[in-house]
């Protein structure tokens, strides 16, 4: 039945044969394996990327808090959004190798529930700080519980509190104690000798409660401060997500935080004592988010701190201050980004005073004017060093002058009745010369950063290849003027200062506007033509645009 | 369309998972297995969601293709005859055994081939489903009964019955057919 089968197949049909093979599902080539390769290579870039973003905003952006260490304590300065600083001490935290020495540092008393405020100056600092002791009743829950209804706060803080509240009372109720393994002298949880306590986020929770109770507190008492303690809260939670987990254990041997704060209160007024040592040691855990290399890097980076000695629980209220990258060194302004590159264009204009006689017969009046009109463009890369910026720049320009002057050309004296009389003819005219150069600079930027705003200034030096043909457009000139040098084309280099002053605005993503302003003096060091000295001024009006990265 | 030395370096390229390959061997036999399926299903929208699994099927057991076992072209309308059986089954379409004790098989039955296509695609539509099948199995694609109880899932006799009722019934249909066209 062959026949038959192939006469039935070869039937002419009419049917969607695109339509069919577009339904039907075909086995798609297999990547080769360096596409898989290179996929998993920019995606590990992006997470890359993304992980140091994440954590260079976190350095940016939030509030940092920036931990300064000594042999005995810390000090956590803060800073906030509205470019505020104030330092608060945090935690005062001493050595777990010298437990003797361990002293209860913060001392509340809930004696006088009005703000009892004690100004102290200390000189140390980098900026002078006043601390306001406050003192606390004994009921820290019974504050907050007051404080929270009453205040005035603004939906964000209430959360921030209530937050704090939260995860308190979580970790309370869901992470169990580690047991202490002390032998003697420790109720197993919060004994002040216990040097085994292991975790440490729960003290910075309990040191927010705290602050949480003082803020409510002042609040009630007509301190005015709620908003900068508030402000002190939203650090603590920055500092907890920095580095503390409930599971984080400093090995042994390692560094350790201890606080009194969770203890119950003794008798007569609530103790808030905070001990504790040390950030953690190398290879301590613990710490995540901020990381010990990160955290070593911070101290080593803030070598002005000073130490509040023997405070008790203070916030700094006062003393605010603009934080700049100076006083913060873990700002990551756009002012640290090392290097930028920039394309400007100027416009110069200058006016040029000189006469020389250049000829025996033609004389340049000796007010003779020359006015220059130059568009440069130039690319420029900056490097930022410590304290300067070093900038090289590839400049052109194209620049006309224009002399307007006149040329006497004839003298005829005439005697008459004895006097002689002098007819002197002279032509105006106007020379036009074209000019074109190419120049290489190099010098060093200053900058002042003001936010966003950057003012700078600039010095440097630059050699130029000069050229220029002269008199290719000559108005009115004599015959004997427009014979002599029309058109000639000159070439010179010359040697060059650069003065600049300007103003660039910085975007966030690193691009900025510049506008400024050059001064170039040019000394001629070779001349083809002119027999005279000739030093070409010129002021440049820049506009320019450039991408810090 | 580039053009293949053999089926084997068809398949290769198939393989391959070329476009161009796949496409070619496309081209090569959807006339056929159209009108291949058409026969089970009667239907083109049928048919073409038959020739849509059946042909997703092809490009991916390609590598189970063996070139000594039969043509590439024998295979790909195996797996379009089992996929359209596998549609009418879904369609409620059974292939029950049939006791063999009842066989009166005649099989003097044969198609004249200088038949009208149209007529014989008629004829061979107006059989029931079942019927139609084996019939197109055994007498057009040519598997023997022991091959189509494989594929149906029934024994080779009833596969006989089957088939020998459908030749009966052409057989009617054919003799009224020619009754009709005489007396025109």
């Amino acid at each position: 039945m062959s026949g038959l089968q192939d006469k039935l197949d070869n039937q002419a049909v009419e049917f969607d044969r695109e339509g069919l093979w577009e339904r039907i599902e075909k086995p798609k080539p297999q990547k080769p394996w360096w596409l898989w390769a290179s996929l998993v290579l920019v995606v590990s870039l992006c997470c890359y990327v993304f992980i140091n973003f994440n954590n260079k905003n976190k350095n940016n952006l939030n509030d940092n808090i920036v931990i300064e260490h000594t042999d005995k304590q810390d000090i956590i300065t803060e800073k906030q959004d509205e470019n505020l600083v104030f330092n608060h001490e945090k935690t005062i935290i001493e050595s777990s190798l010298d437990p003797n020495k361990s002293e209860d540092v913060e001392v509340l008393s809930n004696t006088n529930i009005q703000s009892n405020t004690t100004v102290i100056q200390n000189d140390k600092t980098p900026f002078s700080t006043t601390i306001q002791k406050e003192k606390l009743t004994n009921n820290k829950e019974e504050i907050i519980s007051e404080f929270i209804p009453k205040n005035n706060l603004h939906s964000k803080e209430k959360d921030i509190s209530t937050e704090f509240q939260t995860r308190s009372a979580l970790r309370e109720s869901s992470t169990p104690q580690p047991p202490c393994l002390a032998t003697s002298g420790c109720d197993g949880q919060n004994d002040i000798s216990c040097n085994r306590f292991p975790t440490i986020q729960w003290i910075e929770v309990r040191h927010s409660y705290e602050i949480d109770a003082l803020i409510g507190k002042n609040e009630g008492f007509q301190l005015t401060n709620v908003e900068k303690s508030c402000e002190t809260v939203t650090t603590l939670r920055l500092f907890q997500s920095h580095n503390l987990t409930s599971q984080d254990t400093p090995p042994k041997g390692e560094s350790r935080l201890i606080s009194k704060a969770v203890s119950p209160p003794p008798k007569g007024g609530d103790r808030l004592i905070s001990k504790a040592v040390s950030p953690p040691l190398e290879g301590a855990g613990g710490w995540t988010g901020l990381t010990r290399k990160k955290y070593k890097n911070i101290r080593n980076l803030s070598p002005k701190f000073t130490l509040i000695e023997n405070t008790k629980r203070t916030t700094t209220n006062n003393h605010l201050r603009p934080l700049t990258p100076k006083n913060n060194p873990l700002i990551l302004s756009e002012n640290d980004r090392p290097n930028r590159i920039q394309i400007q264009v100027a416009y110069g204009r200058h006016k040029n005073h000189f006469g020389e006689q250049i000829d025996s017969i033609l004389e340049y009046n000796q007010d003779l004017v020359r006015e220059y009109v130059s568009f440069n463009t130039a690319l420029t890369y900056e490097r930022k060093l410590a304290k300067i910026n070093l900038y090289g720049s590839l400049q052109y320009a194209v620049y006309q002058d224009n002399t307007e002057d006149e040329v006497i050309e004839s003298t005829t004296y005439t005697i008459r009745n004895g006097q002689t009389y002098a007819t002197v003819e002279t032509t105006h005219y106007d020379l036009y010369n074209d000019y074109q150069f190419l120049a290489l600079v190099g010098g060093i930027r200053k900058e002042w950063r003001r936010g966003n705003w950057a003012f700078s200034g600039a010095a440097g030096v630059g050699v130029n290849m000069y050229a220029y043909s002269r008199g290719t457009v000559l108005v009115g000139a004599g015959e004997m003027m427009r014979f002599r040098d029309s058109g000639m084309q000159i070439n010179r280099r010359s040697v060059f200062g650069e003065l600049d002053a300007g103003v660039r605005y910085y975007t966030p993503n690193g691009l900025y506007g510049q506008a400024s302003l050059t001064y170039h003096s040019q000394k001629y060091i070779n001349h083809q033509f002119d027999n005279y000295e000739q030093q070409l001024s010129t002021i440049f009006i820049n506009l320019g645009i450039g991408k810090a990265f | 369309m580039k053009p293949y030395r053999s089926t084997d370096e068809l398949v290769k390229q198939c393989l391959k998972h070329r476009a161009k390959a796949q496409r070619a061997l496309y081209d090569m036999y959807i006339g056929a297995m159209y009108n291949t399926v058409m026969r089970y299903t009667c239907n083109s929208h049928d048919t073409e969601d038959v020739l849509q699994t059946a042909f997703s099927k092809v490009f991916r057991q390609l590598a189970t293709f063996d070139s000594a076992k039969g043509t590439l072209k024998a295979w790909i309308r195996r797996i379009c005859v089992t996929t359209a059986i596998d549609f009418l089954r879904k369609k409620s379409v059974q292939f029950a055994s049939v006791d063999h004790v009842q066989l009166n098989l005649q099989d003097d039955f044969r198609i004249d081939q200088q038949m009208e296509t149209e007529y014989i695609l008629d004829f061979i539509e107006s059989l029931n489903p079942q019927q139609r099948a084996i019939f197109n199995m055994h007498v057009i694609e040519g598997y023997n009964h022991h091959e189509i109880g494989e594929i149906l899932g029934i024994n080779a006799d009833s596969s006989r019955v089957y088939l020998s009722r459908a030749k009966e019934n052409l057989r009617k249909k054919i003799a009224h057919f020619r009754l009709q066209f005489k007396s025109i």
